[in-house]
């Protein structure tokens, strides 16, 4: 027997398979990273010079691709536009650390429990078919304007969309691995942990992902309608006094942190399984 | 493992396992109906049946995955119809491997183990021989699905019999293998079993396989299963493919069964 490391110590083997890519990418020549840029360069330009065009035919309410450029340049030299940003992502987070977890929970009760399913899946349905504004009205009406009724709002619009994601993932599961599992006795922490966490976890990762996306944009949405801080607020104020251009450069500059954190954060979550 | 059957084993007589009309149920359709059988300390049993007929429902019986809907299970000569669950430790061997494929082929093993009770600091030393006797210890640290068919289903035996089994249920485990692997690894499961001595039941619908490696063979009738017929295999171990006895017995066997299974006016297989 050749030597072998003890199996937990061992680097999985290299996940890349040789030959090209299969995909889009496969079917034709490769785009170099030059032409990639030059693209993407192009296409910003297009964008920007079509704003500036449009901003020509508004009458003067849509500033410029240079009015928005300066306002963007203050309000990264605003050191208050920092504090709204970090209450801004502080309710993302609360946001979505519940709502992931609420919705795992929920996600798993109806993946592994028929009867949960049942009673469930209605629920599911009319939380999913619900606009999320109507959420923020319904709970500031139950709950009145406050901090805690943005993020219950928020928490509750977004929940169903996790728990139908994972409850889909949990009933799509191999149910010959649940037969051995059973066999060889298994117990739930067992089970969870070595035969359902990972075939549910890339739904997981994308309801994740998701639910940032879906709960970033809420948030800023929820402190227009709600709040006296934060991103949404500034803008709200910004809209308030026709500032368009701040409006406009608020919004910017907290989509391009977020976008920041959802690359560096949840796209290392993307890991394929071995196969 | 334990190498060879306990000394308080049963009592004397007493079989390890006994079904007494034993029934098994889908839903409200009868998939097994009344089996009497005996699995004695350390035998090989062959349990022989046309696809569909029940046989795997049976597996799933012993292995603790269905009820018993009608007759007596006994273990060792007490009552275990309610299950065997928590009485017997199973080695099972599907057909197919059921490995993790996110898990390592030892973090597979060390996972039975683990849920078995195996003590830890005997992981290691089980996984080496086990995979070693298998012919697949270069393996230990690779990702299943990397793996063969026939290798992935010696993993699988591997497992099944790291948990220290007291009994060992395999369901057609080489259906799925080619002739020349599935010839080596019914030669290796031969030798385990010399090694091992721990009761298994195979299920099977080949009658040369099931002739090559058990000690008796039970013919099952078509669905509801039912025991057509018990055979004790007369031929010495260690045994051989090309053995012109099993030829012969296989030859004979064949046209029991097709009496038996009511196909000799059919066509010929």
């Amino acid at each position: 027997m050749t030597a072998v490391l003890p199996a937990r110590l061992r680097k999985p083997p290299g996940r890349r398979p040789a030959g090209p890519p299969p995909g889009p990418e496969g079917n034709g020549p490769r785009v170099t990273w030059l032409g990639r840029l030059a693209s993407g360069l192009t296409a910003a330009a297009l964008g920007v010079a079509a704003w500036q065009v449009l901003s020509l035919f508004s009458d003067g309410w849509m500033p410029g691709a240079g009015e928005v450029a300066a306002a963007t340049a203050d309000v990264l030299t605003d050191s208050g536009f920092y504090g709204d940003a970090w209450l801004s992502l502080r309710r993302v987070l609360t946001v979505l650390a519940a709502s992931v977890l609420a919705g795992l929970l929920i996600g798993i009760a109806a993946g592994l429990s028929r009867y949960a399913e049942a009673f469930l899946r209605p629920i599911l349905v009319i939380g999913l078919a619900i606009p999320d504004p109507v959420y923020i009205i319904l709970t500031i009406l139950i709950m009145g304007i406050s901090e805690t009724s943005g993020v219950v709002a928020l928490v509750v619009a977004i929940t169903p969309l996790v728990a139908n994601v994972v409850s889909g993932a949990v009933l799509a599961r191999d149910h010959s691995l649940d037969e051995m599992a059973r066999t060889y006795r298994l117990g739930p922490a067992a089970y969870a942990r070595h035969v359902l966490a990972a075939q549910v976890r890339p739904a997981v990762v994308g309801a994740l992902r998701t639910s940032f996306a879906f709960s970033w944009k809420l948030v800023v949405l929820m402190e227009t309608m709600t709040r006296p801080d934060g991103v949404g607020a500034r803008i709200y104020e910004a809209f308030r006094f026709l500032r368009p251009e701040d409006m406009i450069a608020c919004a910017l500059v907290f989509t391009v942190l977020m976008r920041v954190i959802e690359v560096l954060a949840l796209r290392r979550l993307d890991r394929p399984l071995p196969h | 493992m334990r190498g060879t059957v306990p000394a308080s084993g049963p009592a004397d007589g007493d079989p390890y396992l006994e079904l007494r009309g034993v029934t098994v149920k889908h839903a409200d359709r009868t998939v097994v109906s009344g089996i009497d059988l005996a699995l004695r300390p350390g035998e090989f049993v062959a349990l022989l049946g046309p696809s569909g007929c029940g046989k795997s429902s049976l597996l799933h019986v012993l292995a603790g995955l269905a009820p018993v809907a009608g007759g007596a299970l006994r273990h060792r000569g007490d009552e275990a119809t309610d299950g065997l669950r928590g009485r017997v430790r199973v080695g099972y061997v599907f057909q197919d491997h059921r490995l993790l494929p996110w898990r390592t082929v030892g973090q597979n093993i060390e996972i039975a183990m683990k849920a078995a009770g195996v003590p830890a600091a005997e992981w290691d030393e089980r996984i080496e021989r086990f995979l070693g006797m298998l012919r697949v210890a270069e393996y230990r640290g690779s990702w299943p699905m990397r793996l063969s068919g026939g290798q992935r289903q010696r993993v699988s035996i591997a497992r099944a019999l790291a948990v220290e089994p007291d009994v060992v249920l395999m369901d057609e485990p080489f259906s799925g293998l080619d002739e020349v692997t599935g010839r080596a690894m019914r030669q290796e499961l031969t030798r385990l079993h010399e090694v091992a001595s721990v009761p298994t039941l195979f299920v099977t619908h080949s009658i040369r396989e099931a002739l090559f490696l058990a000690d008796r063979v039970v013919i099952l009738s078509h669905g509801p299963a039912r025991v057509l017929k018990t055979l004790d295999v007369p031929l010495a171990r260690p045994r051989r493919h090309e053995d012109p006895a099993l030829a012969r017995l296989e030859a004979e066997t064949v046209a029991d069964v097709l009496r038996e299974w009511d196909l000799t006016e059919g066509p010929a297989s």
